[in-house]
């Protein structure tokens, strides 16, 4: 507002007077007759000279975050109003203490909005934001706890070291692997069961295992040479999901004939190599995991409830059994973990 | 899951004292320290914090309302394998570096535990074990932990070295607050590694660099953790301050943190070899005359980067040499190969001086990229330098101490 000066005020008083502020606001003098001794200045909204930032721009989980709310001008000089949430919450409260900064302890999306006001008004910056993504989660299995068999080096085992006549599995079917056949016998390293393509693995007979809506298996193996006849990685009775290396060619096999087996790819000998296949009657589906990672699916219609009644490993093998898991899904249940998260369990070794 | 053993004969953990610039971030050099040390690094697994989440590598973290507090009735199952984690920090690195040290030694069967219990925005006293903060609490537990299980599985494990790299969030704590505070929440690291291993472990620093604007804040940390590091006979690694800042406030990017933690290692090595690494300087003063000195390893002399700062403010941000001084400088003249800078005051009666720890805003001074720089400057380094295995086409630098302090007359006290 402008102020009027009233009475009689020597001019020496306010030949110096360059502005003066009411309020916050600079505004106009007169004197008696009307002149302007100061001009008022003329009052203007925010107006963005840098917009938010959240820097940088490049953050991912974990990494600390500073924000920048930017920079507005404008008479009176404005004043930002701000928050900062995460998936719309505001997270405001959780920045560091008295810091414009945080760690970013969770996936989602940061926004970053910012209004500049003033008694002109009130303009809103061009809210920043930053997408987090969810950290790829390779699953710490309890395998002893999920699955129906799980095989490694550790595994206990009966025998010697250099004759091993049986392996008891973890898991919840309590499967105990025994040497089965004749030839040259199953040794145990520190990487796991050696097979030379003569005694191999079988379990005893089962019967009740919750697999009726599923059931995969991963195979950790390396394998050196080709046998007698197409390896049996996993193989079995009754209504199973088989993985197999039939000369030269992994594959996934299942129970219904005539549909084929998916092929995993061709076997690197001498290296060791992860796969997975499973059969899925809910969906009537065999896939399987190949050997570049990507997950491959063919229809299995006519596959009946998944019933293994034996398992048998390292038939036919010439090469080591590193790590092997057998897991089943129950008649209207969900698979306890999933064979992605096995094959990346596995992937990550140990 | 099965507790995963590790096929190592023997391990090595790192306590760590860390904060934001300590985080790992995903970087793809992860997967190149992996590489290069096939089956060696590992983390402890099996550990749940109260809310039953997995505390990995990265510790226990943030519980949503505070920082979560390991679940210490519910015990480490294995050392799971490292690979394809696919994050990087500075201890990370330090530990990766270990391992690839002992490889190159023809001992690839000993390994590294890697693990950071800190987390952004912390200060020290949350290591502290009777602080409110289960910081400490969970890397003294980790450190239980693993030595258990290591004992369990008939592993060696030893813990020669504890990392601190910390310290931003108290630049504007009183020195004394932080020094105190710290050489509690040490006291308690290392009497559990006396514990635990039968040996202290060692200090190693990564002294606290200024954020890119030094305006209005106290900044005594780097002076604390260089008289600290130095009464704890430990290792000064190097200073954050030399390092690009990637969001223009105190914070680096992946490959600067495999860096940082190269440097350390480096460091380490040198010290293990029996060779000085520690930079000290000396101040001497008369009249309007004040020599610095720098105690340098034998044969290493001074370098000037001159072109440091070009893309980050250039020289009028690093005025003589990063040297200030109450009244101003007349000139600064360094002796590159007498380890030395002497400095002709405009006031010999001046009150104070100081290195690399300027007072100035460098915050809009970034590069094409959008890095900047701290805000502490000098272009002078210490001549030894060597090439980064890690980060292709960057080098290893020996920083020169910071440092402020007063002038009574002639005589110069270091704050």
């Amino acid at each position: 507002m402008p102020v009027e000066i009233i009475g009689e005020v020597h001019p020496a008083l306010l030949s110096g007077l360059s502005e003066v502020h009411f309020r916050g606001t600079k505004v106009a003098v007169l004197n008696a007759l009307g002149d302007t001794l100061v001009a008022a200045e003329t009052l203007t909204l925010p107006s963005i000279l840098e917009q938010p930032g959240i820097l940088p721009a490049t953050a991912g989980l974990g990494d600390s975050i500073t924000l920048n709310l930017g920079q507005a001008e404008g008479v009176p000089t404005p004043v930002a109003a701000w928050d900062f949430t995460l998936n719309g919450v505001s997270i405001k409260s959780q920045l560091d203490a008295g810091m414009m900064t945080m760690e970013l302890a969770e996936p989602g999306e940061y926004v970053l909005s910012v209004e500049w006001t003033n008694s002109q008004g009130t303009v809103r910056a061009q809210s920043a934001s930053l997408v987090v993504a969810a950290p790829v989660i390779i699953p710490t299995i309890d395998y002893p706890t999920v699955t129906l068999a799980y095989l490694n080096a550790a595994s206990t085992y009966a025998g010697t070291a250099q004759d091993v006549t049986s392996i008891s599995a973890a898991g919840q079917s309590h499967l105990v692997f025994s040497k089965t056949g004749s030839g040259t016998a199953i040794q145990r390293t520190e990487a796991g069961f050696v097979f030379a393509g003569g005694y191999y693995l079988q379990s005893q007979t089962v019967s009740g295992l919750p697999t009726t809506d599923g059931i995969f298996a991963v195979v950790d193996v390396t394998i050196t040479s080709y046998g007698t006849a197409a390896t049996q990685l996993l193989d079995g009775t009754g209504t199973t999901i088989k993985l197999r290396n039939n000369a030269g060619t992994l594959q996934a096999v299942g129970p219904v004939s005539g549909l084929g087996a998916l092929s995993l790819g061709t076997v690197p000998y001498g290296t060791r190599l992860i796969i997975g296949g499973q059969l899925d009657d809910v969906l009537d589906v065999l896939s399987g995991h190949d050997l570049s990672g990507a997950v491959v699916t063919a229809a299995h219609t006519g596959l009946a409830d998944p019933t293994p009644t034996r398992f048998i490993s390292g038939r036919y093998l010439n090469g080591t059994l590193h790590r092997l898991a057998i897991v089943g899904r129950a008649e209207g249940g969900s698979w306890p973990v999933t064979m992605q998260e096995v094959i990346a369990d596995f992937r990550r070794g140990v | 899951m099965t507790a995963p053993r590790p096929s190592v004969t023997s391990l090595e953990i790192l306590p760590v004292y860390g904060q934001s610039e300590n985080r790992s971030s995903e970087d793809p050099l992860a997967a190149v320290l992996d590489g290069a040390t096939p089956g060696q690094v590992h983390y402890l697994f099996g550990m749940r914090d109260q809310a039953g989440r997995i505390v990995g590598p990265s510790g226990a973290g943030w519980s949503g309302t505070g920082m979560a507090a390991i679940d210490q009735s519910r015990a480490a199952t294995g050392f799971a394998t490292a690979e394809g984690l696919g994050r990087v920090s500075p201890a990370f690195t330090l530990q990766y570096c270990r391992a690839v040290g002992w490889r190159d030694q023809l001992a690839p069967a000993k390994g590294a535990v890697i693990a950071d219990h800190g987390y952004g925005g912390r200060y020290i006293n949350e290591w502290r074990p009777d602080d409110a903060s289960p910081v400490g609490r969970n890397q003294l537990y980790w450190m239980r932990e693993a030595k258990r299980l290591a004992d369990g599985f008939g592993i060696g494990i030893s813990c020669p070295y504890v990392l601190l790299f910390q310290g931003s969030s108290a630049k504007d704590q009183p020195g004394s607050q932080y020094e105190a505070d710290f050489l509690i929440a040490h006291e308690a690291t290392l009497a559990q590694a006396r514990a635990l291993f039968g040996t202290a472990p060692k200090l190693v620093t990564v002294i606290n660099g200024a954020d890119v604007d030094t305006n209005g804040d106290v900044y005594a940390i780097p002076g604390v953790q260089y008289r600290l590091t130095l009464a704890q006979q430990g290792i000064i690694a190097t200073w954050q301050r030399i390092y690009p800042i990637n969001d223009q406030n105190a914070h680096i990017d992946g490959s600067t943190k495999v860096l940082v933690g190269e440097t350390c290692n480096w460091a380490i090595s040198e010290v293990e070899a029996g060779r000085p690494w520690n930079i000290t300087y000396g101040v001497a003063k008369q009249g309007d005359l004040v020599t610095v000195s720098f105690a340098l390893r034998p044969g290493e002399m001074l370098v000037n980067r001159s072109g440091l700062y070009d893309a980050f403010g250039g020289a009028a941000t690093c005025a003589n040499y990063g040297f200030e001084a109450d009244g101003g400088i007349i000139e600064a003249v360094p002796d590159l190969a007498g380890n030395s800078v002497t400095l002709r005051l405009h006031d010999g009666a001046a009150r104070w001086l100081r290195f690399a720890h300027q007072v100035q805003d460098c915050y809009a001074l970034t590069d094409a990229a959008g890095y900047t720089m701290s805000a502490h400057r000098t272009t002078l380094f210490a001549s030894e330098s060597r090439e980064s295995r890690f980060v292709s086409g960057q080098r290893l630098w020996r920083a020169l101490p910071g440092f402020r302090g007063s002038l009574l007359g002639d005589v110069f006290t270091p704050e």
